[in-house]
């Protein structure tokens, strides 16, 4: 059990990323200009937790309410509300509390200022990940639900974090105008996607 | 709150992620639009289904928002575009399935995450901006846009991987690795640096500046 845990966690970081392997979550990388890499780490972070809830609790309600009443179909529509509702519950809780006592100034002001673009990048792509889980459904019980969202997340993150580190030098290095932010960026996860799909033979 | 045609900021709040959004820009919608379709772009077939899919919920969702515009707030616009795409998204995966299931098949998941396409959910806006007609127009040609581009994406990548087109034989230089995703990527990319070398400027700053540390 610990060790299917394990081999879990590697498949869906290296090489059943749903990002690199799956082409699903790539709004995030279709950025023109690089953010910096607290910035990709708060959206891929914030996108691990909602995929994990939105996902898990729909989960829960599909088994419960909408398989016996055969309305399976509606899990979709239950996904999308349970997703809305935690993103936008998150980014008034968070807010509030960056704006309280700290943040009136400095670093963290700042950081406020950019939570509604991180809140929105990171639903988008909890939408497009939770989506895709939800029509794979590869999970075995709800415990099952919140792992895979929760190790796909991760995946997600993990890419994120490297292909905003390689671009960050990519616009240092000026490489001509046409190819500069998403073409180049396109390129880079598809070698990306190449290197991580030679995991796939260990 | 309602912004004119014009402004390059919207201070919606309720549409939180493009409150720093350049509204105007086409170039931006149709390429963070693409994000959920480049995996759909196996065929030529397949991509041409998945775009005119979405122009067909683009369609639908702007004429049911410009109805509700009169009742509907700005702060609950994302989420009713989101409901109706998603609804509009579920009905067109089961009328796939029965309909054409080989091509349910193909296009697999890709199909229900035309609801999360940031086309369609752009249709919010025009429960936010004075001039529904005109917005409504401008996203029907994105939808064109980006419809033009999968299946262009479409037709590079089944000629190279099955030399073949909408299905169509044409030879038998196709290599299987094209059909590769991440050789799509890697296609895709290089699609819109000719783009973009051709026609100058395509996409122009999406999603506001950069954040700062």
């Amino acid at each position: 059990m610990f060790t299917e845990m394990i081999y879990l966690v590697f498949a869906a970081v290296l090489w059943q990323n749903i990002v690199l392997s799956g082409l699903i979550g790539l709004t995030p990388f279709l950025r023109d200009r690089a953010a910096s890499l607290w910035y990709a780490g708060v959206v891929g972070d914030t996108t691990t937790v909602l995929v994990t809830l939105s996902v898990g609790v729909t989960a829960i309600l599909h088994s419960a309410v909408l398989e016996p009443s055969e309305a399976a179909a509606a899990k979709y529509l239950v996904f999308a509300g349970v997703l809305l509702a935690s993103g936008a519950a998150g980014m008034t809780a968070i807010r509030s509390l960056l704006t309280g006592k700290r943040g009136k100034s400095g670093v963290w002001a700042e950081r406020v200022a950019d939570l509604p673009l991180q809140f929105g990048e990171a639903m988008l792509s909890a939408g497009l990940i939770g989506a895709g889980l939800l029509y794979l459904m590869p999970w075995e019980g709800v415990g099952g639900a919140f792992g895979y969202a929760f190790v796909t997340g991760l995946g997600f993150t993990i890419v994120l974090l490297i292909t905003e580190g390689i671009r960050e030098r990519l616009e240092f290095l000026a490489p001509v105008r046409w190819i500069r932010g998403v073409p180049i960026q396109l390129v880079t996860l598809g070698i990306l996607a190449l290197i991580f799909s030679g995991f796939a033979g260990i | 709150m309602n912004a004119k045609r014009g402004d390059d900021r919207l201070s919606t709040a309720g549409l939180g992620f493009s409150e720093r959004l350049p509204a105007w820009n086409s170039g931006v919608w149709v390429v963070l639009g693409l994000a959920p379709a480049i995996g759909g772009t196996v065929t030529a077939g397949a991509a041409a289904t998945l775009a005119g899919m979405t122009l067909i919920l683009v369609f639908t969702i702007g004429l049911v928002m410009i109805a509700l515009k009169p009742v509907l707030r700005a702060a609950s616009a994302l989420a009713t575009t989101v409901f109706l795409a998603t609804t509009g998204a579920t009905v067109a995966v089961q009328l796939l399935e029965s309909g054409a299931p080989q091509l349910a098949e193909s296009l697999g998941v890709f199909t229900i995450l035309m609801a999360a396409n940031v086309l369609v959910l752009r249709q919010s806006l025009l429960v936010v901006r004075d001039e529904p007609l005109f917005d409504f127009g401008r996203s029907l040609l994105d939808a064109v846009g980006f419809a033009g581009i999968v299946i262009a994406i479409g037709a590079v990548r089944e000629l190279l991987s099955s030399a073949a087109l909408f299905g169509l034989d044409l030879g038998q230089f196709g290599v299987d690795a094209f059909g590769d995703p991440a050789i799509a990527l890697i296609i895709s990319g290089l699609l819109f640096a000719l783009l973009r070398g051709c026609v100058g400027r395509f996409v122009n700053a999406p999603m506001g500046s950069p954040a700062k540390e």
